[in-house]
């Protein structure tokens, strides 16, 4: 017991970061030989040719995205510090959209869910979804949109495309051609316990 | 197009599960409560028609366009 509890001390006299990297290395430390074997597939992509992705990678969307067929995605990149990935098709190796992690750019972006929807998606408290935009492309090719009204929630292997609630998002918010200069939010109504509210639609820095 | 006329307080039915009643008529406006399974997501129309523009525009993207 006096062991344990000395070590319990120490870990928590640890910096967060050397805590983190330490469970990391206990988790990686566990894992068993046997446990190693990843399912695989291969998905072939007209954009990307084919494409080796984890079974676990893959993420379901039940109603798919709006005005596109249900089915399974992954998402893939093409280098580590690319800005966009794709949302690849599976089963339509043409289909594949690009998407962003909105608060790259939109540093207070919020989503707010309408009731039906938060039902529909059945997030539970410590279900904290990966959010996507999808990206067009825009003046030409000149320049990016990001679609704030409808982002993409993903959580436990499944997607969903959402409206979000909040007014005024825009279908098309001009993507910052700096990534350093970021939209400027404007905080609307926040109560206790509620994430804040914030209206990003219209205005770019 | 099927129309049916309804007053308020009154439901039409799609399918078994999905309830539509007509709530309340004022003016010009309509107002419509929907009761529908909740795997079914529910939009409205404008909104759905613009979302499936802007999906359908970002996937005639290419890689080459987007850099990435």
């Amino acid at each position: 017991m006096g062991i344990r509890a000395a070590r319990f001390l120490s870990l928590l006299l640890l910096g967060r970061r050397a805590l983190r990297k330490l469970i990391g290395s206990l988790k990686t430390g566990c894992r068993r030989p046997t446990m190693e074997t990843v399912m695989t597939l291969t998905l072939n992509s007209s954009r990307f040719g084919s494409i080796q992705v984890a079974q676990e990678a893959l993420i379901d969307f039940p109603s798919g995205l709006i005005g596109l067929p249900s089915g399974r995605y992954a998402l893939v990149t093409r280098s580590d510090n690319a800005a966009f990935r794709w949302l690849q098709s599976v089963d339509d190796s043409g289909l594949a959209l690009p998407v962003a992690d909105p608060m790259q750019f939109f540093a207070h972006y919020a989503v707010d869910l309408s009731d039906h929807d938060a039902a529909r998606i059945e997030l539970s408290e410590s279900d904290v979804p990966a959010v996507y935009v999808t990206i067009r492309v825009a003046g030409g090719g000149e320049s990016f949109t990001a679609n704030l009204r409808a982002p993409v929630l993903v959580a436990s292997g499944r997607g969903y495309q959402v409206i979000n609630q909040i007014p005024g998002t825009a279908l098309r918010a001009p993507l910052p051609r700096d990534p350093g200069s970021r939209v400027r939010c404007v905080p609307c109504s926040s109560s206790p316990g509620a994430p804040a509210r914030r209206s990003c639609s219209a205005m770019t820095s | 197009v099927l129309i049916i006329t309804r007053r308020p307080g009154e439901k039409i039915m799609l399918g078994d599960d999905v309830v539509i009643e007509v709530i309340e008529v004022s003016g010009s406006s309509v107002r419509v409560g929907i009761q529908a399974p909740k795997s079914v997501p529910v939009y409205r129309e404008e909104i759905w028609r613009s979302v499936k523009e802007e999906n359908a525009a970002a996937a005639a993207a290419s890689p080459e366009e987007l850099g990435s």
